[in-house]
């Protein structure tokens, strides 16, 4: 089995998060993290982005803007 | 009336109804139904639209524009996408139209152009990727030093304030890409079908972005620990 380098791991930290590598390469990947420590930081730290970038709070339409549209689709309804 | 509505498993949200369900309930002239969809899909739609015009009122234009495409279009609606899929078509169509005129109309404004997507990603921190160009890669990080706080605690406004605005300086496919899968929390296949691009550009994008945005949060919560000496 090739050992991978950091390149290469930072490369495809998307793809497995996604579970899209196949079972060598993810072999290789988690491989990786046991040698590698500053690898499992730059996972850990992805991780953490896509937790904080999913924490941002959303907003919605402001109270006008969805009146505007019930009474658009009142309006659409009634054609 | 179906008896028991099916819920969405493509992707969290309130749940609503299969799609032939409300699409028949739409053309029915159900309100409730209509108003239940602008409750669930509006935000994603705003953010989406967010990535494409210069502030939050364009974009609140935009969505409200997007609904009324809506209604002009579902009886045509065959079901050939999925419904959610379609109306995030709809919003991201104006909401370039929307950007591009804007842009027009407001000198030194730059055009998101699609080049800006192969641009080497941003991983500040990162020289050891200068010799890296390819497209799909991005530039590998110095050695990654641990950030201070523990996951949980790094829930401060701060860091929302340096995400949002790191989110404000990626190309506008990037930020689509993010939003839709990290904010909304949408699978890659529906982010594919509604932008309408393979899974490998998806991926990349998707990539571009995090690693962008990690870079944002490293260099903040870097310069945190600076302040405080651990050793």
């Amino acid at each position: 089995m090739t050992t991978m380098n950091c390149e290469e791991f930072v490369d495809l930290v998307t793809a497995y998060l996604d579970e899209e590598l196949d079972a060598g390469t993810r072999r290789r990947f988690t491989g990786h993290i046991g040698v590698c420590g500053g690898c499992d930081v730059y996972l850990r730290q992805i991780r953490v982005t896509v937790a904080e970038v999913g924490r941002l709070p959303a907003r919605n339409l402001t109270d006008r803007s969805r009146e505007n549209l019930l009474e658009a689709f009142r309006d659409w309804s009634a054609r | 009336m179906r008896s028991m509505p099916e819920a969405d498993s493509q992707s969290p949200g309130p749940v609503l109804p299969a799609d032939d369900v409300v699409v028949e309930a739409l053309r029915c002239g159900d309100e409730d139904m209509f108003a239940a969809l602008l409750t669930a899909w509006s935000p994603g739609m705003l953010q989406v639209a967010r990535a494409y015009v210069a502030d939050e009122y364009a974009a609140e234009d935009v969505v409200q524009d997007a609904w009324v495409g809506v209604l002009r279009g579902i009886d045509k609606f065959e079901a050939r996408s999925a419904l959610r899929t379609w109306v995030y078509r709809i919003v991201i169509n104006r909401a370039k139209t929307r950007g591009v005129n804007d842009a027009r109309t407001v000198p030194m404004t730059s055009l998101a152009t699609a080049k800006e997507d192969f641009d080497p990603a941003v991983d500040p921190g990162g020289p050891l990727g200068g010799s890296r160009g390819a497209d799909d890669s991005v530039a590998l990080p110095q050695t990654p030093v641990a950030w201070p706080s523990p996951e949980g605690e790094i829930l401060a406004l701060e860091v929302h304030q340096h995400i949002e605005r790191a989110l404000g300086s990626l190309p506008a496919r990037q930020r689509v890409v993010i939003t839709l899968r990290d904010m909304q929390g949408y699978s890659s296949d529906e982010v594919c079908a509604i932008l309408e691009i393979t899974a490998a550009n998806q991926r990349v994008l998707l990539h571009r972005a995090r690693a962008s945005l990690r870079g944002t949060l490293d260099r903040y919560l870097t310069a945190q620990s600076g302040k405080e000496p651990t050793r």
